[in-house]
């Protein structure tokens, strides 16, 4: 009675071809389709083109394709929301390859070099470090990116497994990672047998004589659809029985494994959102589909997208427009983010600085602006626990959301004792550089040979504002200078060169606090 | 007493504006955001301006050994190795049953000066026996943590930012730490990037909301840091402790508009060994909160003051074999203060509940919270735990507060 979830995936291609011809002949599906098309007729048919015969749509709502040509702001901007780095030599190369082609490669997914997965794998299931490694070092920006966008969004804790399920966190990972820029019905599809999620949201236990809700809430609540959009109370009985069948098992001392138990799903009719479709005995792929077909669905996820690449503040015309790409796309997720990162509206006054970095994203900006990496034995080690803690501390640990909604958001990060152990994450790395030696990104700043100059002061200050797109007035330049002199108590050109560079260290931290940076 | 508060207040507030104005100097000229930070250093309108301390006694408190009904004898026969004879309690004075821990002896004294009340069998419906979830029902104050958009701040910061929205309403002494070091973190020979950190986040203008109320969050940030090390620098204790209720001691000498303080002991998670354990746990924090009374008195607020003592759940009444005991369901809150209704509050521990599995729950914690918060901080407590449609049953059974 247990298939292996293998032979299971087959079963229901069969199983699902018959529901949704079922669906057909009584009109269920059909109904919930509805909406949609009755949606697209009635919007003027204009079909989201700006030039067209409708209102003229602001640039902060166009989804019009931007110029092709990037200047070094546009280009910082875009590497910044799309990648989280900034570093100066891709920003030149991004204002001399123009939009479509920098887009065109942030998208290109690249495979990961041996050095850095063997780096990464040696952490095995320390989640926080592996992924860092991941995230820091890995050649797919966009696509991490992305996986942390989701993970968000589809927030599930390792807390509650441990010991030999450890590993599913790193199951998890790889689900998020291989639908992070694929497809939208696939991605429910796996996300709702990943088997952390399974134990996350109680999905592995839900009985059909006593179904779980917790994984249904949620799925429309948070995954789908947002909170109080369309279904009901009534909806979430229903669906919690389509979502039955689903069980973990364990061999031996494997990890738990999701298999699909036939006697244990409910094979009855389900009457889920009863306006929109009739009666069918769903199951958990035919409930995914049923609910894709609520356009609700499509723009549910395009307003998320646009806000976390955009700005926060979509119209509900926008939205829809992004939505029918979405939905004429089959779902297929990264058109939508290409849409997203070649707007009009991404390139908007609204959309510049409008977010607050999350504790990672402000690391990963810090570290991938200055080029510093993880490479010494050291930093694989004593380094990554330290910030493991520092971003932990900060509110954000990785692969632990605070809870299924995620966490928090925009201003909310603005706790002041989270602000303050960012700082600890941010020198983290130059305040153990290699053999602890005190590092810092050299390669940006003046010869240190010439730092017993007076005059190099400034440039110092002004080759790190330049760094980080400060434009300093002479009042903040002068209070960098202050900051390299240590306030006066010995002017920095004059100090011992082996304090020097933990001077430099603070003049750059500061900087990387500046509301320019960490809003982004 | 409500003629000595005012009186207290009007006091204090005058001697914020001097040290604010001490303060002042030693900042830049043209500081635009200092004006607008310190104002809002105002005691709340509205409420008493009592303080209220929380103390988390993290694991798990075992509520028959604070408390012990030492001559029932199934708590004897339940518990041979954990169980207190009459010489290691103090017996009630108005209950010979029910004695007092003698590891808290400071305790018992607070019961005999009718300064300590004991809320018996105090929990939340459907317990659960997760430390993590439990903590944060107790934290956020609704049961349904999925359910709310209150899961976003504990109970006690919304209570701030609904009664009493100033910088420092609400300290915690953990996310403080030495108040002496709060601030930006610097390396500095002379906190120049700390001073630098204020300074440019009130030098600069322009942006867009989100700019601005991330520079407004770094003055805030360094105006709290320069208050809280300039208040506290010449706090002297009463003892030589330096644990967590030295430091609430600390916060609440600096006299910031605090109202809410909270402190956490952790170790009450006695699975094994619990008589060692609690040999060195129970006389810890027992002498470090008479330090904290005693330092409370000296700074003459004591008056205005109460304690409160809680935990996530409570122990098995049967001990295991280790011998420990496992994780429970209801535990007591203690609260202490010389506003408290001293005495037994909440339901009595009977035989019938010593032979359940755990001691059940009488009382809803949010209902001994309410109290605090509307009888003690003088504030309703409706809006901070009936949320999302939360409910709970409200009855403690008598008054909290005299």
């Amino acid at each position: 009675m247990f298939g292996d979830m293998r032979k299971w995936r087959l079963l229901t291609c069969f199983t699902c071809i018959a529901l949704v011809t079922g669906c057909g002949m009584d009109g269920g599906c059909d109904g919930g389709m509805d909406p949609l098309g009755g949606m697209n007729g009635g919007d003027g048919g204009d079909g989201g083109d700006n030039g067209g015969g409708g209102e003229p749509v602001p640039i902060s709502q166009s989804l019009a394709p931007a110029a092709d040509a990037l200047n070094a702001d546009d280009a910082y901007h875009l590497l910044r929301r799309a990648a989280l780095t900034g570093k100066p030599d891709d920003v030149q190369r991004a204002v001399t390859d123009g939009l479509t082609a920098t887009v065109d490669r942030l998208m290109t997914l690249r495979d990961v070099p041996t050095g850095i997965l063997d780096l990464a794998e040696s952490f095995e299931d320390d989640m926080p470090k592996r992924w860092l490694v991941e995230l820091l070092e890995g050649p797919n920006p966009l696509h991490e990116r992305m996986t942390m966008f989701w993970h968000d969004r589809f927030a599930t804790s390792r807390r509650v497994v441990d010991g030999r399920d450890d590993p599913l966190a790193i199951t998890h990972l790889e689900m998020l990672r291989e639908n992070a820029m694929g497809n939208y019905r696939v991605f429910l599809q796996e996300l709702t047998l990943d088997p952390l999620m399974l134990v996350w949201l109680d999905g592995g236990d839900s009985p059909k004589d006593n179904p779980n809700e917790n994984y249904t809430r949620e799925f429309w609540e948070l995954f789908t659809l947002g909170r109080d959009v369309l279904y009901t109370e009534d909806d979430i009985k229903e669906g919690a029985r389509a979502f039955t069948g689903t069980l973990l098992i364990r061999n031996d001392n494997d990890p738990l494994r999701p298999v699909f138990d036939l006697f244990n799903h409910d094979e009855t009719d389900k009457n889920i959102f009863p306006g929109r479709a009739q009666p069918a005995n769903y199951n958990f792929e035919s409930v995914i589909d049923l609910t894709l077909a609520q356009p609700e669905a499509a723009e549910y996820v395009a307003r998320n997208l646009f806000v976390f690449f955009v700005h926060p503040n979509p119209s509900e015309r926008t939205v829809r427009e992004l939505a029918d790409q979405f939905v004429a796309a089959d779902f297929e997720i990264a058109p939508i983010v290409r849409t997203l990162l070649m707007s009009e509206a991404f390139f908007s006054d609204e959309a510049r600085h409008s977010h607050v970095a999350t504790p990672v994203e402000h690391f990963l900006m810090f570290a991938r602006t200055l080029d510093m990496h993880m490479e010494s034995e050291d930093s694989q080690g004593f380094i990554l626990n330290r910030l493991r803690d520092d971003l932990r501390d900060a509110g954000q640990e990785l692969m632990n959301p605070p809870g299924v909604e995620g966490w928090t958001e925009g201003e909310a990060w603005l706790e002041d004792q989270w602000v303050l152990n960012r700082v600890d994450a941010l020198g983290r790395f130059m305040e153990f550089g290699p053999d602890r030696e005190e590092d810092l990104p050299y390669h940006l700043l003046p010869p240190p040979n010439t730092w017993d100059e007076r005059g190099v002061r400034r440039e110092i200050v002004l080759a790190m504002a330049d760094v980080f797109h400060l434009d300093l007035t002479e009042d903040e330049i002068d209070i960098y200078i202050e900051v390299l002199d240590q306030n006066g108590f010995l002017a920095f050109h004059l100090a011992d060169a082996d304090n020097q560079p933990q001077h430099v260290r603070e003049m750059i931290r500061l900087m990387a606090m500046d509301d320019r940076f960490i809003g982004f | 007493m409500s003629s000595g508060c005012s009186e207290w207040n009007r006091l204090n507030r005058r001697s914020f504006l001097k040290a604010g104005g001490t303060t002042l100097g030693a900042l830049a000229v043209g500081d635009a955001m200092f004006a607008r930070v310190a104002s809002t250093y105002a005691q709340s309108t509205g409420g008493t301006g009592n303080l209220l301390v929380l103390c988390e006694l993290a694991g798990g408190l075992d509520a028959l050994s604070f408390l012990a009904p030492f001559t029932n004898s199934v708590y004897q026969n339940r518990r041979p190795n954990l169980g207190l004879a009459a010489d290691d309690v103090t017996a009630l004075p108005d209950n010979a049953n029910y004695g007092i821990n003698n590891q808290f002896q400071f305790f018992s004294d607070l019961y005999a000066s009718n300064e300590l009340a004991i809320v018996q069998q105090v929990a939340y419906p459907n317990g659960n026996g997760s430390h993590f979830e439990s903590q944060e029902i107790f934290k956020f104050g609704v049961r349904n943590l999925k359910a709310t958009d209150a899961t976003n701040a504990s109970w006690y910061e919304r209570l701030r930012r609904t009664y009493f929205n100033e910088p420092f309403g609400f300290l915690d002494t953990r996310s403080i730490g030495n108040p002496q070091n709060y601030g930006y973190p610097d390396s500095t020979f002379r906190n120049a990037a700390q001073e630098a950190f204020g300074r440019l986040a009130r030098m600069r203008q322009g942006g867009n909301a989100t700019q601005q109320a991330i520079r407004e969050t770094y003055a805030r940030i360094d105006q709290l840091g320069a208050d809280l090390r300039e208040r506290t620098e010449n706090f002297t204790s009463t003892g030589d402790a330096r644990g967590e209720f030295y430091r609430a001691a600390q916060l609440a000498s600096a006299d910031l508009g605090t109202q809410i303080i909270k402190l956490r002991y952790g170790g009450f998670d006695t699975h094994a060994s619990q008589n060692d354990a609690n040999q060195n746990l129970f006389p810890r924090v027992n002498n470090e909160f008479e330090q904290f009374v005693n330092d409370i008195k000296a700074l003459g607020m004591w008056d205005r003051t109460t304690v409160v003592f809680y935990t996530e759940f409570g122990r098995r009444n049967e001990e295991n074999g280790s011998p420990g005991t496992d994780h429970g369901y209801g535990s007591h809150m203690i609260l202490a203060g010389p506003g408290v209704n001293a005495g037994l509050h909440g339901q009595a521990v009977t035989t019938a509940d010593l032979n359940e599995r755990s001691l059940p729950y009488y009382v809803d914690f949010r209902a001994v919270f309410s109290d605090c918060i509307r009888n003690w901080l003088g504030f309703n407590p409706d809006p901070i735990f009936k949320v999302g449609g939360e409910t709970f049953d409200e009855q403690v059974g008598s008054a909290l507060f005299s």
